[in-house]
């Protein structure tokens, strides 16, 4: 077991040795571009739009952007950990809405809300878990696996909704959907725990260094005696735990949950950990880096719409600005 | 009480996606097609030869398109129908080969909310090539008018236009925000001119800001927070549908600000309805799917046995609605009895020529 650890933690070490990048050096400042493309573009965005709409900077628009990304900061973190595996997941935005509709339904039908919450998360996990074991046990990949397991989801949600919300969820909306303390809202607390959990996963558990060893190289992370399939269906079981806390504290924040909530998610879930510097080949990235890339989607969009920026200037926009994140970031 | 107002193709989710081919989405693709062309429902046995088949398609699992749905279904027996249904996946190439299986089916007619506009100008062709009335609930072009056995939707200006000046009367002065649908269509577009329209005479109300929430309750509740913050003295906030005015309503409400804006909306769907009860939403105006589709058939029918001229656009039947008439709404799940009334009220009038947009 020791001698696996070690080789796993020599696989990852270098997958991760080769994320050194372009660099731009400013005096004895030595930037990497690969690291910190998004960040620098973060706080360029950041600067802009404190000048133009000094309302940008105060507490409470503070814990408008933080709130408004903490759902897809959560499931960015279930897509971390499965792209730097070198996998995909396209079904964690219809984890999140049958999760949801699952807790909601319950709700609605008068089971305690602590029970609702304890099935959504196990009908998270589970999805997880078949994506895992279908994705470990065939050849074909993950992209269209996660994709049958995505159709499969939503026609489910419908089914079970026939297309309408429900409209309580309870005590959810005043917790996960209400603040903690000093007005911090719950589901930002959520968001940081779950950041230092992954990023602790990813950078000190066996299981997250066997899942840089085989994002960075399979072939190799299988002759050196890494459990290829095991450690994939732990990272995807992983993933739906994750997605099922994205969709409580969603349904939590909404006070709701409908068959179409999670629509859009995936690919969202994608774009942020990419931009933020977790590429789509695998062993590279980690939680901070894709944590960068769904702060920066997050202050655009609330930065355009404290500016009264119309909805196609704001694609544009958007558009314009994740173009040069990735760009910045030339070694994808 | 009924004006004659509405909306477009509306709240359709579109889900473009490019996928490399493969078995799988083989064996799902052809899942769905078995799916959506076995999802035949027939109102009623036939009772006789003379019954009429009429193919309703439907682009999304949406529950505007479900109940307008069964609203058709409802009706089909008291109009000398029987209604197969169609499901098109908001797909276009599905929905042209529901429009084949059907008139391969001889079907009498067709009745549909088209996937998107560029859809339903091939499903017109093919249903004209096979001498088949086709009438489109949505989607409106003038061009395929003479082609058609009609349209129906609701006046998407005067829609929004009808909430502007409701808020102009109920309003003093101040600030006022928009949080619009998907752009793109041109029914998000329309309202939100129609809205501006209506508060155009007064000056003591200003459109500060127009957001996209793009039919999506998070996004307009992320957009009214950010509104609020950009604007803390925010007087009124128009909502394009109910489903976002529920987010936006949550993000006023934990911002404290519920009591101080304003929030005015369109759909009538039963959580909207139940949020101006509330006192949550002061206006909407509404309209009901069921009664939509009611009128589509009926006139559908008659273009079918001859009493009826086709190739008109009609208007849907709207209803303004606040917290003092909330039971005039139509009901968009309506029971047999609503069913009976909805078809016991006087045919849709044609848009005069004149006045087509």
């Amino acid at each position: 077991m020791s001698s696996e650890k070690s080789v796993s933690n020599q696989l990852a070490n270098k997958s991760q040795r080769s994320q050194k990048g372009p660099h731009l050096t400013v005096g004895r400042l030595r930037i990497d571009a690969t690291t910190y493309g998004s960040t620098v573009v973060l706080i360029v965005g950041i600067i802009i739009t404190a000048i133009l709409q000094p309302v940008f900077l105060t507490v409470s628009n503070i814990a408008n952007v933080l709130s408004q990304i903490a759902v897809l900061g959560i499931l960015t973190m279930a897509q971390t950990i499965v792209l730097i595996s070198g996998g995909i997941d396209l079904s964690v935005g219809s984890n999140v809405a049958l999760s949801g509709v699952v807790a909601g339904l319950l709700f609605m039908h008068g089971v305690p809300l602590w029970i609702d919450c304890m099935v959504a998360l196990l009908c998270a996990t589970v999805i997880g878990l078949i994506n895992g074991v279908l994705i470990a046990q065939n050849r074909a990949h993950p992209f269209i696996i996660t994709l049958g397991m995505l159709t499969l989801l939503e026609g489910i949600a419908e089914l079970v909704t026939g297309g309408s919300p429900v409209n309580d969820m309870g005590a959810l909306a005043t917790t996960l959907g209400g603040t903690i303390f000093f007005g911090i809202p719950t589901a930002v607390v959520l968001l940081f725990v779950v950041v230092v959990l992954t990023a602790f996963f990813l950078a000190r558990t066996p299981l997250g260094r066997a899942a840089y060893a085989i994002g960075g190289n399979e072939e190799a992370s299988y002759l050196s005696g890494i459990p290829i399939k095991r450690t994939k269906i732990y990272i995807y079981t992983l993933a739906g735990v994750i997605a099922g806390i994205a969709a409580l504290t969603l349904s939590g924040i909404l006070n709701a949950a409908e068959a179409n909530i999670g629509t859009g998610l995936e690919l969202q879930s994608i774009a942020a950990a990419v931009i933020g510097g977790t590429p789509l080949i695998g062993g590279r990235g980690g939680a901070w880096r894709s944590l960068q890339g769904v702060l920066l989607l997050g202050v655009i969009s609330n930065s355009l719409n404290l500016m009264s920026v119309g909805a196609n200037y704001q694609n544009i926009a958007l558009g314009i600005i994740v173009l040069i994140a990735v760009m910045v970031q030339k070694n994808r | 009480m009924y004006s004659q107002l509405t909306i477009g193709l509306s709240n359709k989710r579109h889900f473009a996606f490019s996928i490399p081919a493969h078995f799988l989405m083989l064996l799902l693709a052809s899942a769905l097609a078995a799916s959506a062309a076995s999802s035949g429902t027939d109102a009623a046995p036939a009772a006789n030869s003379k019954t009429l088949t009429i193919a309703f398609m439907r682009p999304g699992p949406d529950p505007y398109y479900q109940d307008g749905q069964n609203g058709a279904v409802m009706a089909a027996p008291n109009l000398g129908a029987k209604v197969v249904t169609y499901f098109s996946n908001n797909s276009q190439s599905q929905e042209l080969a529901n429009v084949e299986d059907a008139i391969s089916k001889k079907i009498d007619g067709i009745l549909m909310y088209a996937v998107s506009l560029s859809a339903e100008s091939a499903d017109v062709a093919k249903a004209n090539a096979a001498h088949v009335p086709i009438f489109l609930l949505y989607g409106y072009d003038k061009n395929l008018l003479p082609k058609v056995a009609g349209f129906e939707q609701v006046n998407l200006i005067e829609y929004g236009k009808e909430v502007g000046a409701w808020l102009t009367k109920h309003l003093a002065e101040g600030k006022v925000a928009i949080i619009t649908g998907l752009l793109g269509r041109g029914d998000a577009e329309a309202y939100a001119q129609g809205f501006k329209d209506g508060l155009a005479d007064d000056k003591q109300l200003t459109v500060v800001a127009q957001v996209p929430g793009d039919w999506n309750r998070q996004k307009a509740q992320h957009a009214a927070q950010d509104l609020i913050t950009a604007h803390p003295d925010l007087k009124a906030m128009y909502v394009e549908n109910e489903d976002m005015a529920i987010g936006a309503i949550l993000a006023l409400k934990r911002a404290g600000k519920l009591s101080q804006v304003t929030v005015v909306s369109c759909n009538g769907a039963p959580y909207g309805l139940e949020a101006i009860s509330n006192g949550e939403i002061q206006a909407s105006n509404t309209c009901s799917p069921a009664l939509e589709a009611v009128m589509g058939l009926r006139v559908l029918t008659g273009v079918i046995g001859h009493t009826t001229e086709p190739g008109h656009l009609y208007y849907s039947l709207t209803v303004f609605v606040t917290k003092d008439n909330i039971k005039d709404a139509n009901p968009w799940v309506p029971d047999q009895s609503g069913i009976e009334k909805f078809l016991s009220l006087p045919p849709l009038k044609p848009v005069a020529e004149s006045d087509l947009p």
